[in-house]
């Protein structure tokens, strides 16, 4: 395999990610004791820095790197930068969430950034031996981070189920790409297409489409996801939910179209992910109806939106719709996925900054909302901002996101979807909704206690509330970019 | 020449700022800062006006373009554009603006709503500015809605009080109406010619003969003449609307119901307006469309001559003010029907300034009084309110005609050129036009002159108005300021040779519409029109004579007596003609009963009870009984389900 110093320098943000890693363990062996403020400033700065490389790379054309197990490209490109930004996001809500509890240290920057360099690794994956490379390493660490807070046994718990379960859906998948290799005696993607194969390659279709349904945590892949985002510390459900949802939702958008892209194979998986996606848009909405622990609403919420998401991957089949709709449906796809990440790391932000210290037997009720208009007016904003982008409803950027997935759909012939769709993201405006009228039609409960203020985690609610509306009301330039970056290599 | 002008946007722009810092932090200001924002931004926007002014003065036509959004073949760009009838319209609206800020800092001092107020006043200037600047019809409506929303928040200002907020209302819900006429009318206009820009409309028009058939499109089987009409019937809706026209005209006395500043800035000298000013960006449709232009200017007319009629028997003086403004606007509505466009403009202009007069003076003595409105209680005014009287009797002059001031040479240019229209559709429209005009006059002068000898002549009928006092510097100076004003501009309306100066300023904005429709609009006949001045200097000493004998001097008793002798027509003047309940056991109460009946019925019973209480109810319980036990947490089902699942994809591709 020959490896050129050009191939090198395209995976810069990766380096530059997991060399944040390094610096950040072993400052944390010889600084044992000493304040840890640094740490969070020094994983933002790497982060910020990989952000940039992501964005400084953009405009070349498609790359093949390292003899085909990796690409540079468009797609990949748009989805690292989504990441990075995800990272971002949870590195400072990790500095305002865990200092005040003292629970700062350099492992828990360390495996974020990590499992990032993980994510960013698996979006440019052009083969399946790296795609599974990836996903471990971008699994591994986040296993750890569940339970990285380690008070009381729900952390443990949460990632003990994660792990076990990971793990199973690791073999699935590690199973359906054997099977793949098997019928085209190909791992590469491009390979794969230009084999082409019978009903065992349709068998790893299928395998490869479950093992990957878990990580982006589709109905009825999702049962994990509740409990664990539960479990985990804010933060660290906020990562999850952003970045391993959008990196495996890249690696799933590129083996679909890149190695299963023929008109024949697409016939055969489009409906399946139009089953996914109705059955993961209705379940979600519906899990989260009744949830009166936010905590665990967000996180249906996140499985509802796995569900939107899928509209887009199904858009996008070239089996039934040209070229240029798919770009389009890709683009819908990128832009979903950027607009997700900002507006549920701000809710997840929003959650992390009412949190209370020490034990407490309802920690995420809604109840804890009651009153917060009153209390901190503007962090009631936010929320509130942030609850109309999950909802979808304008002038935020969630609602342009959905409006360009179904109409994606709605392009690519799937109109009975998209109406679904519509539909099920009507439930949803009664929990989104909900929260807002807690926080601003009912008195704050007797003898509650205020939540402190921390400055890291305003600074999340505000920033990631001012961009949503930001890009709900302009959203022409960051359509644009996801729309100029959909070259799939070989798609 | 056009020339690219950035600062046009600061116009609108300034005054919406100081909307926004006013409105969002004025709470937290003194009365100094709120006056030191309100003021400067509009004085801002003056400054650039005249900057504005003296660049088209230089034979520039400035223009500011942004792209704003498209559908389909339709192109629609937030443009704004400034040639010599936006820069007159432009100085009206921020000099006028600025005159009542100043006014208002005296009017509305100690009132607890001070910054609201004048975050709403700089909000109506801005939109004002953004209605009079646009290049197309579309962002033209924003700021259509714009003022008349402005409208509504300053007619209710005092909304605790029941009946003010329920004029604000009226004067929304009628405005509705006109509204949705307008909306048509530009969607007409974008199905005919796909376009609201109005340099692209003013190329559509002149491209195709009016004569030519439209074959496909809403309009098909109809001419573009015939497609015009239409269109312009509409567009004369939305004008009834916004400049109080019949059948329109109700909201605009309710809407005296507001703080008098803005009576006299909003309801009298610029936002009723925009429907002339329309009808005169548009002139060259207009043109195509004689049909409809004689619509215009009989409504006109006719709203001109009734409106002076109903103001014969108000005792309320903002109320006969508020009629003799319907009746003005009647005369601009009449003049651009007639194709005397800048005749138009020029009445707009005039009354601007002596019609704000009225008004504040009004405002003067209302607070001299205490809140005294009704003229019955005052009486003996001159003496008490000198300052008030000397500046109040100017504009009644200028309005009246009696002496040559502004108000003369602008309505007699109307009621000439209602003679001279070119607009031979049908031979009787002049002469009747005419008439309606010169008995408008008539009217006009008896009810300005019954208002000035129950105010101001006389004895003090009330303890109140014996002890009235002057109003403070700041509105006196206004006062002053706007009296100027009522006189010099009659140099505008001046027969010169060779046309007015206003005429010939705006020429070149009126030309097309004068090639369009040739004959449209004669040239006058050189020399002044002595046949036309006589008569209607006759007439205006005719009314106040007449009002002067019946209120002043031996005839003091004759009106009772006369309204005792026709209870009947007085009780039916008195009333307005009653026009108010026709309206409301026509349209209003059937709508009334209609809501009711679909509230009980679809929205309480079905949407409510059914569709969202039961979808909820249903989902509810679904995601409680059926879902949620799934979901217990334990992690060996988990791994089942997965793998269950794994298998049933496996089967479906299998199959």
């Amino acid at each position: 395999m020959p490896v050129s110093l050009a191939d090198i320098l395209a995976l810069l943000p990766e380096i530059l990610l997991s060399l944040g890693a390094l610096l950040l363990m072993m400052t944390e062996v010889f600084l044992a004791g000493a304040r840890r403020g640094y740490q969070a400033l020094l994983a933002a700065l790497f982060t910020a820095a990989a952000f940039a490389a992501f964005l400084a790379q953009r405009g070349g054309g498609p790359r093949v790197l390292f003899g085909g197990f990796a690409v540079s490209d468009g797609f990949a490109l748009f989805a690292g930068a989504t990441i990075c930004a995800g990272l971002l996001v949870t590195v400072v809500l990790g500095a305002g969430f865990l200092a005040p509890r003292s629970a700062e240290r350099g492992e828990f920057y360390a495996l974020a950034l990590l499992a990032a360099a993980g994510m960013c690794l698996l979006v440019r994956a052009e083969d399946l031996l790296f795609v599974f490379i990836a996903l471990e390493l971008m699994s591994v660490p986040t296993y750890a981070l569940v339970a990285y807070l380690r008070t009381g046994d729900r952390p443990s718990e949460a990632a003990f189920k994660y792990f076990l379960l990971g793990a199973f859906s690791s073999a699935l998948f590690l199973y359906g790409a054997a099977l793949v290799f098997g019928a085209t005696g190909r791992t590469s993607l491009s390979g794969i297409a230009a084999a082409g194969g019978g009903k065992l390659l349709l068998a790893g279709l299928a395998l490869v489409i479950a093992g990957l349904s878990f990580k982006i945590a589709a109905v009825p892949f999702h049962m994990w996801a509740p409990d664990v985002y539960e479990g985990a510390s804010t933060p660290v459900t906020a990562f999850m939910a952003v970045g391993v949802k959008a990196a495996s939702f890249a690696v799933l958008t590129r083996i679909l179209v890149t190695a299963f892209g023929a008109p024949a194979l697409a016939a055969v998986w489009q409906p399946l992910v139009v089953a996914l996606a109705l059955l993961t848009m209705v379940f979600g909405n519906l899990l989260a109806l009744t949830q009166r622990n936010v905590k665990r609403m967000l996180a249906y919420s996140s499985v509802a939106h796995a569900g939107y998401l899928l509209v887009a991957v199904a858009a996008a089949s070239r089996g039934f719709s040209g070229p240029s709709a798919r770009g389009e449906a890709v683009s819908s796809l990128l832009f979903y996925l950027a607009a997700y990440t900002l507006t549920t790391a701000g809710a997840f932000g929003a959650l992390a900054a009412l949190e209370r210290m020490g034990p407490d037997p309802q920690p995420w009720d809604l109840d804890r909302f009651a009153g917060l208009a009153k209390r901190r007016p503007w962090a009631a904003a936010a929320t509130a901002m942030l609850m109309l982008s999950l909802a979808g409803i304008p002038p935020t950027v969630g609602f342009i996101g959905k409006l360009l997935v179904f109409k994606a759909a709605v392009d690519a012939g799937l109109v009975p979807l998209a109406i679904a769709g519509v539909l099920a993201s009507v439930v949803g405006l009664y929990y989104y909704l909900r929260v807002v009228v807690v926080m601003y039609m009912q008195p704050a409960p007797l003898g509650s206690v205020p939540t402190p203020a921390s400055w890291p985690l305003d600074l999340v609610l505000v920033a990631t509330a001012t961009l949503v509306l930001l890009f709900g009301l302009a959203p022409a330039g960051l359509a644009n970019a996801a729309l100029s970056s959909t070259g799939l290599l070989g798609g | 020449m056009i020339a690219l002008a950035p600062y046009l946007l600061w116009i609108p722009l300034l005054p919406l700022l100081g909307a926004l810092v006013l409105g969002t932090a004025g709470r937290r200001f003194g009365r100094s800062d709120v006056n030191v924002v309100a003021c400067g931004t509009v004085a801002g926007a003056l400054v650039l006006s005249l900057v504005a002014f003296v660049s088209v003065w230089h034979g520039r036509t400035l223009v500011w373009v942004l792209p704003w959004f498209s559908a389909g073949r339709i192109q629609v760009t937030a443009g704004l554009t400034a040639d010599r009838l936006t820069v007159v319209l432009l100085l009206v609206v921020t000099g006028i603006s600025l005159l009542i800020h100043v006014y208002s800092t005296g009017y509305m001092a100690g009132d607890p709503g001070y910054a609201r107020f004048f975050s709403f006043l700089n909000l109506f200037v801005g939109a004002m500015a953004i209605l009079v600047l646009a290049d197309n019809l579309v962002l033209l409506f924003i700021g259509w809605e714009g003022v008349g929303l402005c409208s509504y928040l300053l007619i209710g200002f005092w909304y605790d009080d029941d009946a003010k907020a329920t004029a604000g209302r009226k004067a929304f819900i009628v405005n509705r109406v006109g509204d949705f006429g307008f909306g048509l009318a530009v969607f007409g206009l974008l199905a005919l010619y796909g376009s609201a820009n109005f340099g692209a409309l003013l190329r559509a028009a002149t491209a195709s003969p009016p004569s030519a058939l439209l074959t496909h499109g809403i309009f098909a089987g109809l001419t573009i003449q015939g497609a015009l009409t239409i269109i312009g019937l509409f567009f004369l809706l939305g004008v009834t609307g916004k400049s109080a026209q019949i059948p329109l005209y109700v909201w605009l006395p309710d809407a005296m119901a507001g703080p008098t500043p803005v009576s006299a800035l909003i309801h009298a000298a610029t936002m009723v307006t925009a429907g002339v000013y329309l009808i005169c960006r548009i002139s060259f449709l207009f043109a195509l469309a004689p049909a409809a232009m004689l619509a215009v200017s009989l409504v006109g007319g006719i709203t001109a001559l009734f409106a002076a009629l109903i103001a014969f028997a108000q005792n309320d003086i903002k109320k006969v003010l508020a009629y003799s403004t319907i009746s003005q606007l009647g005369y601009m509505v009449m003049a651009t029907g007639v194709g005397a466009f800048w005749a138009a403009i020029l009445h707009l202009v005039t009354h601007a300034c002596f019609k704000a007069l009225l008004f504040l003076g009004s405002g003067s003595v209302i607070h001299g009084l205490h809140g005294e409105q009704d003229m019955r209680k005052m009486g003996g005014l001159r003496k008490r309110l000198p300052q008030t009287a000397f500046a109040f009797g100017v504009a009644t002059v200028a309005i009246t005609g009696v002496l040559p001031l502004s108000g003369f040479f602008s309505k007699d240019a109307i009621l000439g050129l209602t003679l001279e229209t070119g607009n031979r559709l049908y031979p009787w429209a002049p002469w009747t036009l005419y008439l309606l005009g010169s008995l408008a006059a008539l009217g006009t002068a008896f009810y300005m002159w019954r208002l000035w000898a129950m105010t101001f002549e006389g004895a003090p009928r009330t303890e109140a108005a014996g002890a009235a006092h002057e109003a403070p510097p700041s509105m006196a100076w206004v006062d002053h300021a706007l009296a100027f004003l009522s006189i010099v501009t009659l140099g505008l309306g001046l027969p010169l040779a060779g046309g007015a100066p206003l005429e010939r300023w705006l020429a070149p904005v009126f030309s097309p519409a004068v090639h369009l429709l040739p004959g449209l609009i004669l040239p006058r006949g050189e020399g002044v029109p002595w046949a036309t001045y006589g008569v209607a200097l006759a007439l205006a000493w005719g009314g106040l004579a007449v009002a002067w004998a019946l209120y002043v001097g031996a005839g003091r008793a004759l009106p009772a007596r006369f309204a005792g002798a026709f209870p009947g027509l007085y009780r039916l003047v008195a009333n307005k003609f009653y026009i108010d309940e026709l309206y409301a056991s026509l349209i209003g109460r059937p709508l009334w009963g209609g809501s009711r009946l679909f509230w009980r019925l679809l929205d309480a019973g079905l949407v409510d009870t059914v569709l969202v209480r039961g979808t909820a109810a249903t989902a509810q319980a679904f995601s409680r009984r059926v879902l949620k036990p799934f979901q217990d947490g334990d992690a060996q089902r988990y791994a089942a389900v997965m793998a269950l699942s794994a298998f049933a994809l496996l089967f479906w591709v299998l199959r």
